[in-house]
């Protein structure tokens, strides 16, 4: 099985997470960072692994692929 | 290994390694073979009795003074470092010896003597003021001299650091919205730094590389007709920026004009 990775956009360009969604211990990690990233007001994009977007996501999938969590965007 | 701990902070300690808890106006003794036998203090900097080879190896007596500092020969303790009037420090010889330790700036390369570490310390913030202002004694020219010498140093080191961490940083956003392009997308991207997201029949966004204002939006005929100013709450690299514009122009259109300020160009 692929493993299944969340980017989180932050200052030092992204911090991945990495799960394998056979992994129990891996996906609970996973989904709590999810969660937490979730209260702080970032916005979870779901993206195929050949780029294509999914579109935003509200609730975790451990077999996303590829999740870009974004920070709250505000205007200038 | 550092040593664990600061020339004048205390650190409590009951092992037989380590230190009693001691301060720059207090003397604490060990009676412990592998730790100090007798501390003296008079004063803000610190040198060893000359007799101080007791022995296992360790401090007899330490006795504030200006100028010089010396060490036993105890693996867990200092080995010789002495200072000669006007002239360098000898650091520590033995790696598990003394370490300047300021926060992460442990591994910079300079070993200053007693006094001056302790205005380094000042200086970096980490004393009160009133400490400084027990340093009247010193030959303030010198101190001042050595302390800039010091302050070049951290700071070159520290723009060195962040730098590097930015172009880390850039580095690695760059990579990942460039994953998320599609073949038209990265090809613009590799000539002008700018990526084209259609939106509709009629309308497009291009984002170029920057961080706020950095949104045009172009009519059907490609010429540009507003700005949109929006981007990410928290500080992120230019390419994290654009990533968070890309995926919601292609995603949820609506909420970016919703968000962004809309400036005509005219």
């Amino acid at each position: 099985m692929a493993m299944n990775e969340m980017a989180i956009l932050d200052k030092t360009g992204d911090t991945k997470i990495i799960w394998d969604p056979d992994n129990e211990a891996e996906v609970e990690n996973a989904e709590r960072t999810f969660k937490d990233l979730k209260k702080d007001g970032f916005v979870a994009y779901s993206v195929k692994r050949n780029g294509k977007k999914d579109g935003i996501i509200h609730d975790f999938d451990p077999d996303a692929g590829k999740i870009i969590m974004a920070p709250r965007m505000v205007g200038g | 290994m550092a040593h664990p701990y600061g020339p004048y902070q205390g650190t409590a300690a009951s092992s037989n390694t380590a230190w009693d808890s001691w301060n720059s106006s207090t003397a604490s003794s060990t009676t412990n073979g592998n730790t100090w036998s007798t501390w003296v203090t008079e004063d803000i900097t610190f040198r060893s009795d000359e007799a101080s080879e007791a022995p296992q190896g360790t401090w007899h007596t330490w006795v504030a003074h200006y100028e010089t500092s010396s060490s036993s020969t105890d693996g867990n303790a200092w080995t010789h470092w002495v200072r000669v009037d006007g002239g360098d420090y000898q650091p520590a010889q033995r790696e598990n010896a003394y370490t300047l330790k300021l926060g992460n700036a442990k591994d910079i390369p300079v070993m200053i003597g007693a006094r001056h570490e302790q205005l380094a310390l000042a200086l970096m913030g980490h004393l009160p003021e009133k400490v400084v202002g027990n340093m009247h004694h010193y030959n303030r020219e010198e101190v001042t001299e050595d302390l800039k010498a010091f302050r070049d140093v951290w700071n070159e080191r520290q723009r060195i650091r962040r730098e590097k961490k930015a172009a880390e940083a850039k580095a690695r956003a760059e990579e990942l919205l460039v994953s998320l392009l599609d073949e038209e997308q990265e090809e613009e991207w590799k000539l002008s730094r700018t990526v084209t997201v259609k939106v509709s029949d009629v309308k497009s966004v291009r984002i170029k590389e920057g961080w706020a204002g950095n949104c045009e939006e172009l009519d059907e005929n490609g010429h540009v007709i507003a700005r949109h100013c929006i981007h990410p709450s928290t500080s992120v690299p230019n390419a994290d920026n654009m990533i968070s514009q890309l995926l919601m122009l292609e995603t949820d259109p609506d909420e970016f004009f919703r968000i962004s300020n809309r400036s005509v160009v005219r």
